[in-house]
């Protein structure tokens, strides 16, 4: 019977198997997005279990009508059905919930969950930069993260930008750190090439910039660049883009017959006869910013790389070339980048891993001067009279000074085959023939800059790594020029040209070793990092300079072929070395990764400071909480909810070398001799500051961070940074005879509020919309400059070194510094109502109808320099940034604006010192009686009320602006149609950037970065409209 | 297995080394050795550098550019009724027009430009005179003669501080930062004492005449001369004739004489003339630019710059900025003496040549250090490199202030007449015959005609009395001085007083 049973199962399990019969079924995994395969995607089915190979290819032994579940970390998991079909394809979507949750913060030496970040850092990643066009880092990081102000300098191709996290924190320099894989990047971060980010995080607030310590006090930018995907197999991506520039903005400036007009105007309210007796001769006259911009200039670039990986490791290389031509100067304003770079991971074992970053920059340019009165080509195309014409070509006046010279043509007036360029006669000084003027410049500049980075990991037991990094920054760069021979005006021509060439090196060297434990107990999770760092920068240089070149031309002038051998001037040297030294470490603490804290702990050392306080200390501590994770969490919506709090110390080192000590300088020299021998004398430089030490930044910071119905994400961060120690250099009575030191005396306080909302959903299968803003709330003050005047002095303006900007105790920063005007005396009555003081004295006697009607601020009855007040502030209280994204089927559609509120500009374009200078046409709003204007004083060569000569408030404009920085649309070739081209992913786009700026500033461009909100003939941003290929191999 | 441990080895082995060599870099790591400069602390051991430190002080005599420009002689020309102030328009230099009138307010006027400029002058001559004796390797001959220029150019700079400031801290040392707020106004009554034994000790040890390469070096008849001007300044009838004996000592050295055409005097070629007792030399060797502007490094004369005609387009001159425009009074004063021609230009009559009127056009320009184009700076910023010397000194004042000092001092004035005579007979006018109150009048006279526009006139006008009623505007109870600027006072913390009527 026992016989039977056992027949009798078999054969049950037999027909039961034969009935069931299993089949060999094999496909693909892919990404659902482009069609790439994912190598290491899981399929299950039932029991038995495959893994995808590099191609994404499975293979496994099921039944028909078994469920297979396919799964891969990041990505939505999903689960077939087996049918006939032999061959399953099987598309995963990225999931992006899943993965922000567990997403990884770089943090400095080291990465952290997102949930357990306490301390304020804001991440951009590649998705966010991919298909942008971006000439420079900074430019990643405009508009798109709160607390971060960035300004370009100037429109100029190759133009730095201004970086402020979390506002202006010392008078000795705000620049952040930047850190590049682990390199601190000293000068030059326009080495790198943005289209190899991968991603950058923003350290803002003290608790997580602690851990740089000395140098973390303005904010650091962490940037890691790509590495290739080890899921994704190799993947060869090719971009491209052309684009045309334009000038997004021309002034309305005086013409010809408006010009005399009102020069004669001028002169009859000066008492002084008219000098133009026919204005309307003159016509429309000579419009300069035509000839000065150069419309339609070229803007490309074309981006290579190639990147894979596996589980032994992943490389990333890339070779990419920029090129663009300014909107100013044709021909004498440009900018061109060629960059290469290899990175590459390799783990030789499962304990040791090594890296190997290194990037190739070669950089050149030719530059004009960008915001100064004295020379600057859009400035000189404010002031210049339009009645010059831009050539010269009736022969009477050619015949004539100043053209001629003695009865003979000179012969270095500035000319081409236009002809010779006109000389005005009405203006003089700086303000020459702007593009006579810009064509004599060459100015170029080159540089090549080698970045490597190597580092070693290792193993050493479970959750202890150890850990090498060494890092290397060379970069030679220099500058040459040629001076030909010219003669622009009476004051500005040389007779024999010059050459000069300059040269420098510039070598840094990093070297970090870090030790890092993991360990949980049970429901507790503990992080920690101890290490050690030092760096050492060094640099030379030489240049010289040389006169009378046998070329008229840049090409083929060297300082070799130049003749003239008293001429020749050299110069050279070296900088004094500059190296730090560093201890740190940090804990981390989490319990059920609900309650998390952190305390970093840094002391750092530097060759700027003397002995007696070489060693700075910087220590942080923060908390956060992870609502979302408590038992008591009813707020189903609320998918995540983290409360966080931190303060800490950051430095700044911002003493120079031997800043401390008293040394010996030359130069003070004296003329001895018939033969007028310059002999050297040397003399102390200043009173020595033993104490001389660190500026710190002390900050608070509180935030909440929230997702909520899977589609809405928030930030928000409330700051308090006070820099104390600020290094200000207290006057000292002159009779001292020795210039004061420097001594950490000063503070300044910032303080504010950073709000990010993000906003992503996918409303069909084919819409997906997304935006997000970013909006930063802040407050500027200085507190103590520690001097008894309770003020420095700022930037001056024009000749007469006319004080427009201070510093000032209790007030923001770089605060704009003059009169105050109340309206313009419209009758003489007026002028002999405006009194003041005690007594009721007539404030300003010597006024007349039209006159500008000063404010007497102190009260004492007069008008004088002491009535100079606070008339504006350069930093905004309010900056923002929305980004737009939304897809449908195959297009793609990103809006990018960025904007500030609540600043002002000075505007200094006008050369006030010089009254035949052209005028805008606001100048056509003056005042010409009673009840014409009153904000436009009256006209006049004798300007006895100074009504244009002095600092005030009718310079000052509203510097508000909000911009539409970028607009693409895009479109990405089907995956079917991909497929057929042998390509993963192809996309078409147009873009556009800086389309639409709205402001009522009445300059060139309200972006004025380097300038601290004073604009003195700007170099404006470009309008661009580009089209661009993205193109991913299979 | 053997293989993983054998690379286990190997990386940990790296690591291992790597560590070792990371912790703790050396000690030196973190020292800078200077480059291209001394520390204090180790300076001032040689001959050499004692030198050095010397001509940093004659450095100082050469600025123009404290607190902006701040040219002596040219503002004493403004302050006086040889010239207005000029320049673009009434507002291109606001100190210079409240000299002109007499306007000065605290914070605006020269005052800060004059103050920084002489105290750098005594620190560095301060600190100089404390160094030089401990140096060992320095000559005693050398030591000697450095040591009596340094008290010679201390005595100078306390001089201008004197009569321009009147109550001023008598520094004779460099201050400890202890010091630095408890220092004294004094007054008149010791600070010339304080220069006149200055340069008393200065004379013996100065040298008579300097080799050709040190010309601007100080000599015994420079500060003999200067020791002259300031008894002159004292205006102390028991001192002339203190003024007759040192002056007759220059005239009698055989060291100078009158240059025989007077235009050639201030020609480049005239620079260390005959005629030449003292001058502030300049290059036009040194490349200034305007980035170093305000540190005193220029090497130029700006102040050639600023007297040139303003666009000036024609033949010998080079354009200027239209300042130091000379006055109508002056002119007038003028027309008809031989010197007219190499003192004033007139401008509207200049064959071929146009320029921009200016602020207080007159039409007549300063021609002694007006810019030539000639003269133009080979390279650098042509404003901030004119080599024109100042003529401090010369032959011709001793002669004029003998002269006085005889008469007011009851000497010969037969001498003191042939001394005015020299002088006018070198361009060619008759002698005069004058005596008594007559005489000294036309001294005076012959003083504002000899040496025009080469800022005396100022002092010589205070000094005697007639600033009141030849000055618009001159007030004597509080233009004898300058306000003491008002940043020093806010610097001192007290420690300074406000000179009278400001």
């Amino acid at each position: 019977m026992q016989k039977h049973s056992m027949r009798n199962s078999l054969l049950v399990l037999f027909s039961f198997m034969m009935f069931t019969a299993t089949a060999q079924y094999s496909g693909t995994v892919v990404d659902a997005a482009d069609n790439a395969p994912l190598p290491g995607a899981v399929v299950k089915a039932g029991t038995k279990s495959a893994m995808t190979d590099m191609d994404g290819r499975w293979s496994l032994d099921a039944t028909k009508g078994t469920k297979i579940n396919v799964s891969f970390i990041g990505y939505e998991s999903k689960s077939v059905v087996l049918g006939d079909a032999k061959t399953v394809k099987v598309a995963l979507k990225y999931d992006k919930a899943a993965s922000t949750l567990d997403e990884v913060v770089v943090v400095g030496y080291g990465v952290q969950k997102k949930s357990n970040v306490t301390g304020a850092i804001s991440s951009v990643k590649a998705e966010d930069l991919e298909d942008l066009q971006l000439p420079r880092l900074e430019t990643a990081l405009q508009g798109r993260t709160s607390g971060v102000q960035v300004l370009q300098n100037s429109g100029q191709p190759g133009a730095a930008s201004v970086v402020r996290i979390r506002g202006t924190s010392s008078i000795n320099g705000s620049n952040p750190l930047y850190v590049v894989d682990g390199v601190v990047i000293g000068g030059g971060i326009d080495y790198l090439n943005p289209n190899d980010i991968q991603t950058i995080e923003v350290l803002k607030d003290a608790a997580s910039a602690a851990i740089y310590g000395a140098r973390g006090a303005n904010g650091v930018i962490i940037v890691t660049t790509k590495n290739g995907s080890t899921a994704k197999g190799m993947e060869v991506n090719f971009s491209t883009y052309t684009g045309v520039q334009n000038s997004w903005k021309q002034l309305p400036l005086l013409n010809a017959t408006e010009y005399a007009t009102l020069q004669n105007e001028m002169a009859a309210a000066a008492g002084q006869p008219i000098i133009y007796d026919d204005p309307s001769i003159y016509g429309e006259g000579t419009n300069w910013q035509q000839h000065v911009f150069n419309q339609n200039a070229l803007m490309r670039s074309t981006d290579f790389s190639v990147s894979g990986g596996s589980d032994r490791g992943s490389y990333f290389s890339s070779i990419s070339h920029f090129k663009q031509d300014g909107i100013v100067a044709e021909g004498k304003s440009n900018f061109e980048r060629l960059s290469a770079r290899l990175n590459t991971i390799t783990k030789a074992n499962d304990r040791f891993t090594i890296g190997w970053n290194v990037a190739y920059t070669h950089n050149e340019s030719q530059t004009v001067a960008e915001n100064t009165e004295f020379g600057s080509p859009l400035g000189r195309a404010m002031n210049i009279d339009p009645i010059t014409p831009l050539y010269e070509t009736d022969p009477t006046v050619l015949s004539q000074a100043p053209y001629t010279s003695g009865g003979v043509l000179r012969n270095n007036l500035v000319r081409d085959a236009g002809g010779i360029y006109g000389i005005s006669s009405r203006v003089t000084s700086e303000v020459l023939n702007p593009v006579a003027a810009y064509m004599i410049e060459n100015n170029y500049g080159w540089s090549d800059k080698i970045v490597n980075n190597t580092f070693a990991e290792f193993e050493i037991a479970e959750g202890l790594k150890a850990r090498t990094s060494m890092g290397v920054d060379l970069a030679f760069y220099g500058g040459n020029g040629f001076r030909p021979s010219h003669y622009l005006n009476a004051t500005n021509f040389l007779d024999t040209n010059m050459v000069y060439s300059n040269f420098n090196r510039a070598f840094t060297w990093i070297w970090d070793q870090t030790i890092t434990y993991t360990k949980d107990f049970g429901d507790h999770h503990f992080d920690g990092l101890a290490g050690h760092s030092a760096q050492e920068v060094q640099g030379r240089y030489i240049g010289g300079s040389k006169r009378d070149v046998p070329v008229s031309t840049y090409n083929g002038a060297t300082i070799d072929y130049a003749r003239n051998e008293e001429s020749e001037q050299v110069y050279g040297g070296y900088w004094e070395r500059y190296a730090i030294e560093s201890y740190f470490a940090r804990a981390n603490y989490d319990y059920q990764g609900k309650y998390v804290a952190t305390a970093i702990l840094r002391a750092d050392a530097s060759s700027n400071f003397g002995a007696n306080y070489r060693w700075g200390y910087f220590p942080s501590v923060s908390a956060g909480w992870n609502l979302h994770k408590e038992n008591f969490w009813v707020f189903d919506n609320v998918n995540t909810m983290k409360l966080k709090a931190g303060y800490g110390l950051n430095g700044n080192d911002a003493a120079g070398s031997l800043e401390y000590a008293s040394t010996i300088v030359g130069g003070r020299s004296y003329t001895f001799g018939s033969g007028e021998v310059l002999t050297n004398g040397t003399a102390p430089a200043q009173v020595a500051n033993p104490d001389l030490r660190w500026e710190s930044v002390s900050q608070f910071n509180v935030g909440v961070e929230m997702r909520a119905y899977d589609w809405l994400t928030a930030n928000i961060d409330f700051y308090s940074r006070i820099t104390n120690d600020m290094k200000t250099r207290p006057p000292l009575p002159d009779y001292i005879g020795n210039d004061a030191p420097t001594a950490n005396i000063g503070s300044m306080s910032n303080r504010g509020i950073d709000i990010e909302l993000g906003y992503e959903k996918s409303f069909t299968q084919d819409f997906r919309f997304a935006a997000s803003a970013n909006v930063s709330f802040l407050r500027n003050e200085v507190v103590l400059l520690g001097n008894e005047s309770g003020y420095l002095p700022g930037q001056q303006w024009g000749p007469q070194g006319l004080e427009i900007t201070r510093i000032s105790e209790g007030l923001p920063i770089g605060y704009f510094y003059g009169y105050q005007t109340n309206g313009i005396f419209q009758t003489q009555d007026e002028v002999f109502t405006h009194t003041g003081g005690e007594n009721g004295d007539t404030l300003q006697p010597g006024a007349v109808a039209g006159d500008f009607r000063f404010v007497d601020v102190n009260g004492d009855g007069e008008i004088t320099a002491d009535d100079r007040t606070f008339i504006g502030n350069p930093t905004p209280d309010m900056t923002a940034g929305i980004n737009i994204d939304m897809q449908y089927k195959s297009w793609d559609i990103a809006i990018f604006g960025q904007g500030v509120w609540g600043n002002q500009i000075y505007n200094a374009t006008r050369r006030y010192d010089l009254p035949t200078a052209n005028m805008t046409g606001a100048a056509l709003d003056r005042w010409t009686g009673p009840g014409t204007s009153n904000d436009y004083p009256r006209l006049t060569f004798q300007d006895n009320n100074m009504n244009f000569a002095r600092s005030s408030d009718f310079y000052v404009e509203d510097g508000s602006f909000f911009r539409i920085k970028n607009v693409q649309v895009g479109y990405n070739l089907s995956p079917a149609v991909a497929d057929r081209l042998m390509l993963r992913k192809m996309r078409i786009y147009y873009a556009g950037t800086n389309l639409l700026t709205f402001t009522k500033y009445s300059g060139f461009d309200p972006e004025i970065g380097a300038g601290f909100g004073v604009d003195r003939g700007i170099y404006p941003q470009a309008r661009v409209h580009s089209i661009g290929l993205n193109v991913t191999f299979k | 297995m053997k293989k993983t441990l054998h690379t286990t080895i190997k990386s940990f082995a790296i690591l291992a080394l790597g560590a070792l060599v990371s912790v703790g870099c050396s000690k030196d790591f973190l020292t800078t050795t200077p480059v291209g400069r001394d520390l204090e602390i180790n300076y001032y051991q040689t001959e050499e550098q004692a030198f050095e430190a010397l001509v940093s002080i004659y450095d100082v005599l050469q600025w123009n550019d404290q607190y902006g420009f701040s040219m002596h002689r040219f503002l004493m020309n403004v302050a006086s009724d040889d010239t207005y102030a000029g320049g673009s328009d009434a507002s291109d230099q606001p100190s210079w027009v409240a000299t002109d009138n007499f306007t000065w307010t605290p914070n605006l006027g020269p005052q800060a430009g004059f103050w920084r400029k002489n105290y750098k002058g005594v620190y560095r001559a301060n600190l100089f005179l404390e160094k030089i004796d401990a140096i060992d390797a320095a000559s005693e001959a050398f030591k000697t003669r450095s040591k009596a220029e340094a008290h010679f150019l201390r005595a100078k700079f306390y001089f201008d501080l004197a009569r321009h400031f009147g109550y001023v801290p008598l520094i004779q040392s460099t201050l400890d930062p202890s010091e630095y707020y408890s220092v004294n106004q004094v007054g008149p009554e010791v600070l010339y004492p304080f220069i006149i034994a200055e340069l008393e000790a200065a004379i013996p040890d100065l040298p008579v005449s300097v080799p050709g390469i040190e010309l601007g070096r100080v000599t015994k008849g420079a500060a003999q001369a200067l020791l002259a001007r300031v008894y002159l300044f004292m205006d102390d009838d028991a001192n002339m004739d203190e003024v007759a004996t040192l002056c007759q000592e220059v005239i009698n050295s055989g060291q100078y004489s009158l240059e025989p055409s007077y235009e050639d005097i201030f020609k480049k070629t005239g620079e260390w003339g005959v005629e030449s007792v003292f001058e502030i030399t300049y290059s036009e060797n040194s490349t200034s630019d305007w980035g170093r502007f305000g540190s005193g490094h220029s090497e130029g004369n700006v102040g050639v710059q600023f007297c040139g005609m303003r666009d000036y387009n024609g033949p010998d001159y080079a354009p200027g900025w239209g300042f130091c425009p000379v006055t109508e009074d002056l002119e007038s004063f003028m027309d008809g003496d031989p010197r007219y021609a190499a003192t004033i230009i007139d401008a509207d009559n200049l064959a071929g040549a146009e320029y921009s009127p200016g602020y207080q056009n007159t039409g007549f320009f300063m021609k002694k250090y007006a810019p030539l184009a000639s003269n133009f700076p080979p390279d650098g910023e042509p404003a901030l490199n004119w080599g024109n010397n100042i003529r401090e000194i010369r032959y011709a004042d001793v002669l004029l202030m003998a002269a006085e000092g005889l008469v007011r001092s009851g000497g010969s004035e037969g001498t003191a007449r042939s001394y005015v005579n020299q002088v006018r007979s070198r361009v060619g006018i008759q002698g005069i015959g004058a005596s008594g109150n007559a005489l000294l009048e036309a001294i005076y006279d012959e003083r504002r005609m000899e040496l025009a526009t080469e800022g005396h006139r100022y002092y010589d006008l205070i000094r005697t009395g007639k600033a009141a009623t030849t000055l618009d505007n001159w007030d004597d109870t509080k233009h004898m001085y300058l306000p003491i600027p008002q940043n020093e006072l806010d610097a001192s913390q007290g420690a300074l007083t406000q000179n009278s009527g400001y």
